[in-house]
């Protein structure tokens, strides 16, 4: 199976341009005794009759500098993608990149199939996640606009009672009626659907978070103000959700 | 109404040890305005101070400590724990040097067991009757107090930075109404020790008792004058303490598989 480095363009990122990404050198050898960012110098073949350099893009020029006194006389000639020099002997070939200032990502492809596509774009939303619940608030929040608002005051209102406003909850087993967690579930359990599905889901999401809380709990001692930060990542969450 | 039990041995009291064991009250206050600066102090504190009974006992002190370490830790983490009241009576008694009577104890004695360390109750729990036996467990809870102070803006600017105030009083009949407003000190019938934390909407300062169900909820409150006339009553004692408590991992309050 043939392999060879293959050159793909994109408009907005550079890469540097090597010696290796631009040529393939067939028999007998080229050294390249230098080279700069896109332009190679100096190269020069030491011996034998013929020598072929394939090229891998169409955005390079190559040329055989007769001006040097120890090199000897030749030509070179382009045959389709490649190119022969017709004479034995010393030479210099100068081989320029046309258009260095394009960017460029060098891939591995096999011939005869395209380069990959590129990958899927990333969602590239982030919300506050030092908890490790605000991900997870916002990864599983069903599409339900007045859902988010609400849920959003929910966890809003449940930090303000650990600082006793406008009274005092505590951070307590969900089954202890003056817990936080006591009045956030039920607040959830009355939130109005506005379907079976969507009721679904936001169960869903509530046991994803739940479970982010256990989990967030076991990494760290949650002071009060971590309580409140944390319920603050949900909030953040389902707010730029609902943007 | 049979006479409920004091405790506060205010002939014991040692205001050295307060004085030179103490964190200084202004620094404690400006560290509590710049950590603490969002409680609501006139949020109704119930949830967070239970009523407690100190029945027959003279452990007055030990169970206004017990709620203080309670508060502080809410104020630390939200949540709450219950402290050992007996401990701590207890362990203020060794270091007042009157274990073994149930005679009281002192805001010094206790001052001093709350630096130490105390456990919670189900460890050392309060059996309505005194036992000076000091179990084999680990107190890892600890707690520093403030120098006293007979000063009404310090014990003000407590209270509005959401602080808890240990008092040892001399109790009379005025102090026994839902709601004081005026306090001379006289008739005095010996100490007690209680604490303060919170306030009424009307700005009234909430008095916290450990007689169970007194003025129906275990409670009173303190008008600004008659906080005014106690606070600076010359055998008065008060002492702030803020939440720096040192204490152990807080227990897991959402256990697996709980929803929410």
């Amino acid at each position: 199976m043939i392999v060879l480095l293959a050159l793909l363009m994109y408009q907005d990122f550079t890469v540097e341009v090597t010696y290796t990404d631009l040529l393939v050198i067939s028999t007998p050898s080229v050294k390249i005794d230098r080279m700069v960012k896109g332009i190679i110098l100096s190269s020069e073949i030491k011996e034998g009759t013929t020598t072929t350099i394939k090229k891998a893009t169409a955005l390079i020029e190559v040329s055989i500098d007769e001006s040097v006194a120890f090199c000897d006389s030749a030509s070179i000639v382009q045959v389709g993608s490649n190119y022969l020099i017709d004479s034995p002997g010393k030479h210099k070939v100068t081989i320029v990149v046309i258009k260095p200032k394009l960017a460029f990502k060098t891939v591995l492809v096999e011939l005869g199939q395209g380069p990959n596509p590129p990958p899927d774009p990333i969602d590239p939303i982030i919300v506050p996640n030092d908890y490790g619940v605000g991900q997870v608030a916002y990864d599983n929040a069903p599409v339900d606009a007045n859902g988010h608002v609400q849920f959003a005051s929910f966890y809003k209102q449940a930090g303000e009672f650990l600082y006793g406003r406008p009274s005092i909850k505590i951070i307590a087993d969900v089954a202890e009626p003056n817990s936080v967690f006591f009045w956030l579930s039920q607040q959830m359990d009355e939130y109005p659907c506005p379907s079976p599905e969507i009721c679904a889901e936001w169960k869903t999401w509530r046991a994803k978070v739940s479970a982010a809380f256990v989990m967030s709990q076991g990494q760290r001692q949650y002071t009060r103000e971590d309580w409140f930060a944390a319920f603050n990542e949900v909030v953040i969450a389902l707010e730029v959700k609902h943007e | 109404m049979s006479e409920r039990k004091l405790g506060y041995a205010i002939e014991s009291e040692n205001m050295e040890v307060l004085y030179s064991e103490g964190k200084h009250t202004e620094t404690m206050l400006k560290l509590a305005g710049e950590q603490y600066p969002s409680q609501n102090q006139y949020a109704d504190p119930a949830p967070v101070c239970p009523i407690k009974d100190q029945d027959g006992v003279g452990a007055c002190q030990g169970f206004a400590l017990s709620s203080i370490f309670a508060v502080c830790y809410y104020l630390k983490t939200s949540q709450l724990l219950n402290f050992s009241a007996m401990g701590l009576y207890i362990l203020s008694q060794k270091e007042d040097g009157l274990i073994g009577r149930d005679v009281g104890s002192t805001l010094s004695g206790g001052m001093r067991a709350a630096a130490k360390g105390i456990c919670l109750d189900e460890a050392w729990p309060f059996r309505d009757t005194y036992d000076p036996r000091i179990p084999p467990v680990d107190r890892p809870y600890k707690l520093t107090g403030s120098r006293p102070t007979n000063d009404p803006e310090l014990i003000d600017a407590a209270i509005d930075a959401g602080l808890v105030v240990q008092t040892g009083m001399t109790w009379n009949s005025e102090l026994e109404q839902e709601v004081v407003t005026s306090y001379t000190g006289r008739g005095a019938r010996g100490g007690h020790s209680t604490y303060l934390f919170g306030r009424k909407e009307n700005g009234n300062i909430w008095h916290h008792n450990s007689w169970g169900l007194w003025n129906q909820d275990g409670r009173s409150s303190w008008t600004k004058q008659a906080m005014r006339q106690i606070v600076t009553f010359r055998s008065n004692t008060f002492i702030i303490y803020s939440p720096e408590l040192v204490y152990p991992a807080p227990p897991i309050i959402i256990p697996e598989g709980t929803q929410i």
